[in-house]
């Protein structure tokens, strides 16, 4: 099956264009800023920084995150096409997915956290968000597990490049 | 130009950097994860100048640029390091030209932005709408970035040849 992936029109493209692998990785990096960028800062937040910054205002911020997100599914869907054969026995590759799957769980189960301590305040106007102590531990996985995305993401190329040549 | 960029690679940093891989790997990882926090930061403070996600004050917002700020000292430094690697390689890679002429109108901007913006950022009342100075300040500044990570990662293309 993944060789009828690596056969199609669109990992044909990915694979033999000139542009098409460049590109589809720039498009992948801007994605990574802007979902890894966004959870971080909640983060930091979460731990104390920046204390003045209302936590609920980052409500309308998430869907950007998502945004980016998704341009990773379908940029990174293509590149894993062009080399899946390769891909699937890639270790560092295999770590990243690990990782985003982790990250995913953790960061949305930090916001669901946040969600759960909002309360309206007394006097009307926008519920306002506590940090609970068990959302300090989440944020603190969260910069761990994004980071260690980051980090198996860049090795893939190293042994992928091994791997080609190798044959 | 190439006797200064040689200059560089015969330093002990450029010699050490060229003949270690893992000090190149170690400053890419280093790079993306400034560039996460540096283009993050960003979005969120420059959005907001435009005009989105009005819930931050203006004040607000401007809390979140020393994440931006270390992101960009992280990839100042990772970054001369990997150039200290291959200075001449990178020197005359037209994706790096691009990326570095598109650096130095982003630090334009950005300090034009300090100078005449910042202070009113600081005293605008929440929910405010920023000048359309800072508007396009904002514009500029998110649209470099974003075409600075775009050529960055086309640097790797052409260092390797």
């Amino acid at each position: 099956m993944l060789s009828w992936l690596e056969g199609t029109p669109v990992s044909e493209w990915v694979s033999t264009s000139d542009l098409g692998y460049p590109t589809l990785l720039a498009v992948h990096s801007m994605g990574m800023a802007t979902v890894v960028g966004i959870l971080v800062l909640l983060d930091l937040r979460v731990l104390g920084f920046a204390p003045s910054v209302p936590l609920a205002a980052f409500r309308k911020v998430m869907p950007l995150a998502w945004i980016g997100f998704l341009f990773n599914l379908v940029s990174g869907a293509m590149l894993f096409s062009a080399t899946a054969t390769h891909m699937i026995v890639n270790w560092p590759f295999l770590s990243k997915m690990a990782s985003i799957c982790a990250g995913g769980v953790v960061s949305w189960a930090l916001w669901r956290s946040l969600l759960a301590s909002a309360v309206a305040p007394a006097s009307g106007g926008a519920a306002e968000i506590t940090v609970a102590p068990n959302a300090r531990v989440l944020a603190i996985a969260s910069l761990i597990v994004w980071f260690m995305a980051i980090l198996f993401g860049r090795m893939i190329a190293y042994v992928l490049d091994a791997a080609m040549l190798a044959g | 130009m190439n006797e200064l960029l040689r200059a560089l690679h015969a330093t002990p940093l450029g010699a050490l950097a060229d003949g270690n891989p893992w000090i190149v790997t170690a400053c890419l990882i280093v790079h993306f994860t400034g560039l996460c926090l540096l283009v993050g930061a960003m979005l969120i403070v420059d959005l907001r100048i435009i005009g989105l996600f009005r819930q931050f004050s203006l004040a607000n917002v401007m809390k979140l640029l020393p994440v931006a700020i270390f992101g960009f000292g992280l990839n100042a430094a990772s970054g001369f390091v990997l150039f200290a690697a291959r200075p001449v390689n990178y020197f005359e890679n037209p994706a790096f030209q691009i990326k570095l002429w598109l650096l130095a109108i982003s630090g334009l901007n950005a300090l034009a932005f300090t100078v005449f913006e910042h202070r009113m950022m600081l005293a605008a009342p929440s929910g405010a709408s920023a000048p359309v100075t800072a508007k396009a300040s904002a514009v500029l500044s998110l649209g470099l970035w974003l075409t600075i990570i775009f050529f960055g990662r086309l640097i790797a293309f052409q260092v390797a040849a």
